[in-house]
């Protein structure tokens, strides 16, 4: 088995990426987690998921799970699915 | 106009050497949230399906939080996790590619023939899973035809300035595709999750 690494080109665009995600704005990502309905509904699943996930591992009790969820999200997707 | 720099618009950053990454991780806000998943979703792309995102970021967060991995002063928690998942990725790959050839030897420890040619191939599975990651990168952008230039630039390690000499962009051209390659970017997250 050779020791392989994943191509350059992958990496180099993988770092970029990551670099476009950690300084994207507030409102970039909610704008993306708001397109539809559906997507705002993931994203509040998401952000759950990523409490509890965080919780569990940094081993934090409920104070933080408690934490409002984003719940206007899904109402701003079906605003901006509502013609004119 | 300068290459993607790692610093979020708030970010929250070490300040002390006894930072505490729990109280940054407790800190932080659903947008961060959603960031921090996006970046665990991008580094676990192509990885084998045994090795989930949140396998990689529960890991990267361990490993802060033992203290195996510091968080440096000034370098924002996200920029820093986003660095310790890559970090994850890579070692699971070494591992991989070590388990692959403990197998081989293994499984057939008579026939050197075998292992010759073991040793001179790459494992086909990372092969065809880094090429599904970068036809799917590319995938992303197709019809923008500037966006594909920058892309391919800065997979070719070009910087900003090289990119818009290459193929031609303005500075406002650069920098309006780059917006826009981010907006897709964090749209195909949400519709990848």
């Amino acid at each position: 088995m050779a020791n392989w690494q994943p191509p350059d080109e992958l990496l180099r665009l993988l770092e970029a990426f990551a670099a476009e995600i950690v300084g994207s704005t507030d409102r970039e990502i909610m704008a993306a987690s708001t397109l539809s309905v559906a997507a705002a509904r993931a994203t509040l699943v998401q952000v759950l998921r990523m409490r509890e996930l965080v919780c569990e591992a940094i081993d934090e009790p409920l104070e933080l799970k408690e934490r409002p969820l984003p719940l206007e999200l899904e109402t701003v997707a079906e605003l901006r699915q509502r013609p004119n | 106009m300068e290459r993607p720099t790692v610093i979020a618009p708030n970010p929250v950053v070490a300040e002390e050497p006894s930072r505490d990454v729990a109280a940054a991780l407790c800190a932080l806000s659903n947008a961060e949230l959603l960031r921090l998943n996006a970046l665990a979703r991008l580094w676990t792309r192509g990885m084998p399906e045994t090795l989930s995102w949140a396998d990689v970021l529960q890991e990267a967060i361990a490993r802060a939080l033992d203290g195996s991995r510091t968080w440096p002063p000034g370098v924002p928690i996200l920029a820093f996790l986003s660095g310790v998942m890559r970090s994850i990725c890579d070692d699971h790959w070494r591992q991989h590619v070590r388990e692959a050839r403990v197998i081989v030897r293994s499984a057939d420890a008579g026939d050197a023939r075998a292992e010759g040619v073991s040793a001179a191939t790459p494992d086909p599975e990372r092969v065809v899973a880094a090429a599904q990651a970068l036809s799917d990168i590319y995938d992303l952008f197709v019809g923008d035809g500037a966006a594909l230039k920058v892309i391919t630039g800065l997979a070719d390690g070009l910087t900003a300035a090289e990119i818009c000499e290459t193929y031609g962009l303005s500075e406002r051209e650069y920098d309006t595709t780059r917006k826009r390659m981010r907006r897709a970017l964090l749209r195909a997250d949400v519709e990848w999750s």
